[in-house]
């Protein structure tokens, strides 16, 4: 299932197509990947991110990151719900 | 297991695996097992003479990232890649393996061709996996190990993608991860 992660930061990415995006995670981390522009939707001031649901429990989610992250090890993190979105 | 040339049909058609632009699913594009991608119309060329080195411990990698490369629109007529330069480049297509609960699974790996790669072009080093879930243009590093140019044009066939089953749910079960705190899974 495909939701949107809301993003702390998007900024220019290494091509035209593809963006910077910083978002964090439910430790507080921020973490920063490059996304492509088509997964990327801007709504009432802020960005969100289209990621892979894969578990939800009550206040935290685990998700599939679209393309790895630079500062964690694995594509796939744990958020807090309160920055998804549904698709 | 290595998806054919029906079976990479298949998963497009239904969804699961995602191209656009969508190449002619024809023999110019779809070998036996792998679908052929295109270079897309930008590279990101390393600057010369900085001085400074990738620490990625030490601030953000993206604004490093930033700085070391420039964009540069490839020409009509060609960008001459020389012996031993070493560029970025995105395929032209956007990929997305998506992940359907009850649906087949895809992760895909990108391989140079054998044609270029007798010119001496590399087109990655040590990262092919495109796991499922992933979603974007295909990152290639450029490397061209041979002793004379090699002309990339927008549009060329650069690459191969090899489309693999993944074999059991991706799910993550509550009693094996759920509120892990540590990568030992100490709470």
């Amino acid at each position: 299932m495909q939701v949107w992660l809301r993003c702390n930061a998007i900024s220019e990415g290494m091509f035209p197509n593809e963006v910077a995006v910083e978002a964090q995670n439910s430790d507080g981390q921020t973490f920063s990947l490059f996304a492509d522009k088509r997964i990327i939707k801007k709504e009432n001031g802020s960005t969100y991110l289209k990621v892979t649901l894969l578990e939800k429990t009550e206040n935290e989610s685990v998700i599939v990151l679209p393309t790895d992250p630079h500062e964690l090890q694995s594509r796939i993190v744990r958020v807090n719900n309160s920055f998804l979105k549904e698709a | 297991m290595i998806l054919s040339n029906e079976a990479i049909k298949k998963a497009i058609n239904e969804g699961i695996i995602e191209i656009d632009p969508l190449p002619p699913l024809d023999e110019t594009m779809l070998d036996t097992t792998a679908l052929n991608l295109r270079l897309g119309n930008v590279l990101s060329v390393p600057k010369k003479s900085l001085s400074l080195s990738f620490d990625l411990k030490k601030g953000k990698i993206i604004d490093t990232l930033r700085i070391v490369y420039e964009q540069k629109e490839i020409p009509s007529d060609g960008y001459p890649l020389e012996p031993y330069q070493f560029v970025l480049a995105n395929t032209m297509e956007h990929i997305t393996l998506n992940i359907k609960q009850g649906k087949p699974c895809y992760a895909a790996r990108v391989e140079g061709k054998s044609s270029l790669a007798r010119c001496g072009l590399m087109i990655h080093f040590t990262a092919p996996t495109i796991h499922a879930g992933f979603s974007g243009t295909i990152t290639l590093e450029l490397m061209n190990l041979g002793q004379y140019s090699i002309i990339l044009r927008p549009g060329m066939q650069i690459c191969q993608l090899i489309f693999e089953a993944v074999e059991g749910e991706i799910i993550l079960r509550e009693s094996q991860f759920h509120l892990q705190r540590t990568p030992e899974g100490i709470k």
